[in-house]
């Protein structure tokens, strides 16, 4: 399992993912892990259609008959997704709820149950000798981390010898998900001092999850890579490969054909 | 007035375009990209206060009283706890492995979330969320607080994605500028965030960037949102050449900076 992250987002995780991919023999899976904005599937040339699955959280429901007003639940609540005025039954803040079901542990009368609802699309497409596995998230629901690990899981059971995980931007909670697994994890930057400084953050988050990054460096001839070799270094990761900077890459991409 | 500047898709000019607002009108800046603050690498302020946050809270276990009943473990909704222990970068603060305990050895304990680095003179503020660590979108709403004792008047830089954290910044401003790049991931990403500002019901603009990437792309999206937009930026070398020598492009005679003024002016912020 190989996944590429980078933490800048326009740095080339998903064209780089692409590109690694094609040249993989045998079965490859491809996981796009950045259920916000997923593009990989624009890259390879194919729609979202029918989806296979969906991605689902669990929002506690309160049963008004069996709810006799205590606001216990609204007490056990840290993320304060539970609104009630004594006397009232209280009220659920989906966007705030992760799910964790502490209120239906404290409300001393089952009055709460947890209902599983869909959150988010889960694609699959075949592309020559690519599985492409795609994650879409509803936009209205905002946490993405938990949604993250069930693409991946899908991703897992379907058969290879290769499976390759594109990640989201950002080193947050989405990122996390996707890199927890990896056995090798590749870092996209390029030679910009945007792309020094996120490299460092991408590696610093490798090292709090006990693994050393491979570098690779696109766009390489658009500026000073000495930063990236040294950055790299004092984090003990190699920079393995360049991918040049083209005009016609970009022209390609532009046209949704990579 | 506080105005947002997202896009979805990371990497086609976000900061770009929010760094020259703060620039041009002389607002308070403040970077809600607590992965990867890139507004003071624009505008070459390297210095503030630093000040560490604790918004978050992870579970504790007291190894003395834990009998190894395993309930907590049982409990958990994401699998932070095993053999005992609490995995920090998994546990997500809720406190339920707290509430099945049967001999109170849990406790929640705040954590380190990151720190907020503000710049008073250069009105300037960022965040750096500890890598990996959870709560961004809480840091997100911190550090417009503390931009909010700047001034009234502030342009927020969003992160990449529709998630946590650009929920927290679009959620506290008033107008979105959104920015496009004439490519299928991009156009793609901001139709999704589209979706998000009009969750939250706000007036929006449109900046295309790197037009010239494909012109055609470029006319489809004019024709569709032609009342939204307010200029267009070319593909231009010379950002990249003013960033390496720590010089704004918008301080820059190239031709990105002509069409960026000619957007701020288009623009009429803070009026």
């Amino acid at each position: 399992m190989i996944a590429v992250t980078g933490v800048k987002g326009g740095v080339g995780k998903s064209t780089y993912a692409v590109l690694l991919a094609r040249r993989m023999k045998g079965k490859v899976v491809l996981c796009d892990c950045d259920v916000e904005a997923p593009n990989l599937h624009l890259l390879l040339g194919v729609s979202l259609r029918d989806p296979v699955d969906h991605m689902y959280y669990e929002y506690p429901e309160i049963d008004e008959s069996k709810c006799l007003r205590c606001g216990e639940c609204v007490k056990a609540c840290r993320k304060n997704a539970l609104f009630w005025t004594p006397g009232s039954v209280p009220k659920l803040f989906k966007e705030m709820c992760i799910g964790c079901g502490a209120c239906k542990l404290r409300c001393p009368y089952g009055a709460i149950t947890m209902k599983k609802e869909a959150v988010g699309d889960i694609f699959v497409s075949e592309v020559g000798n690519i599985t492409l596995v795609t994650g879409r998230s509803d936009p209205r629901v905002p946490e993405t981390g938990e949604m993250v690990e069930q693409v991946l899981e899908y991703a897992r059971n379907i058969p290879h010898d290769v499976l390759i995980l594109d990640t989201a931007a950002g080193a947050h909670c989405p990122v996390v998900s996707a890199l927890r697994e990896a056995e090798e994890v590749r870092v996209v930057t390029e030679p910009t001092p945007l792309g020094y400084h996120d490299l460092r953050v991408a590696l610093k988050l490798l090292s709090k999850l006990g693994k050393r990054g491979k570098v690779v460096i696109n766009k390489a001839g658009i500026g000073d890579e000495g930063p990236i070799y040294r950055i790299a270094e004092e984090f003990g990761a190699e920079v393995i490969e360049k991918v040049p900077y083209s005009r016609e890459i970009i022209r390609k991409y532009s046209e949704g054909r990579l | 007035m506080r105005v947002v500047v997202a896009s979805g898709k990371g990497g086609v000019g976000k900061t770009l375009i929010a760094s020259s607002i703060k620039k041009y009108y002389g607002v308070i800046g403040c970077d809600c990209d607590v992965d990867a603050p890139n507004m003071p690498i624009y505008l070459g302020i390297a210095e503030g206060e630093h000040e560490d946050l604790y918004l978050t809270e992870k579970a504790r276990i007291d190894n003395s009283k834990c009998i190894k009943c395993g309930l907590c473990e049982k409990v958990c909704k994401f699998g932070a706890i095993k053999d005992f222990k609490v995995d920090p970068l998994r546990c997500e603060g809720c406190g339920a492995c707290t509430l099945v305990c049967p001999v109170g050895a849990i406790s929640m304990v705040k954590v380190k979330t990151g720190s907020a680095v503000v710049n008073r003179e250069e009105k300037l503020v960022w965040g750096e969320l500890e890598p990996g660590e959870h709560g961004s979108g809480l840091m997100v709403e911190e550090l417009i607080r503390r931009a909010s004792e700047l001034g009234e008047d502030m342009v927020l830089d969003a992160p990449a994605g529709i998630g946590c954290p650009v929920n927290a910044s679009i959620r506290n401003a008033h107008v979105v500028v959104a920015v496009v790049e004439p490519t299928p991931p991009s156009v793609h990403d901001f139709l999704r965030l589209v979706q998000v500002i009009d969750h939250f019901g706000l007036p929006w603009h449109l900046v295309i960037n790197k037009w010239d990437l494909n012109p055609g792309v470029t006319e489809e999206i004019e024709e569709k949102w032609g009342d939204r937009l307010v200029g267009r930026v070319p593909y231009d070398p010379g950002i990249l050449e003013a960033l390496r020598s720590g010089v704004h492009p918008l301080d820059t005679d190239t031709p990105a900076a002509g069409a960026l003024r000619e957007i701020l002016k288009e623009l009429q912020l803070f009026e």
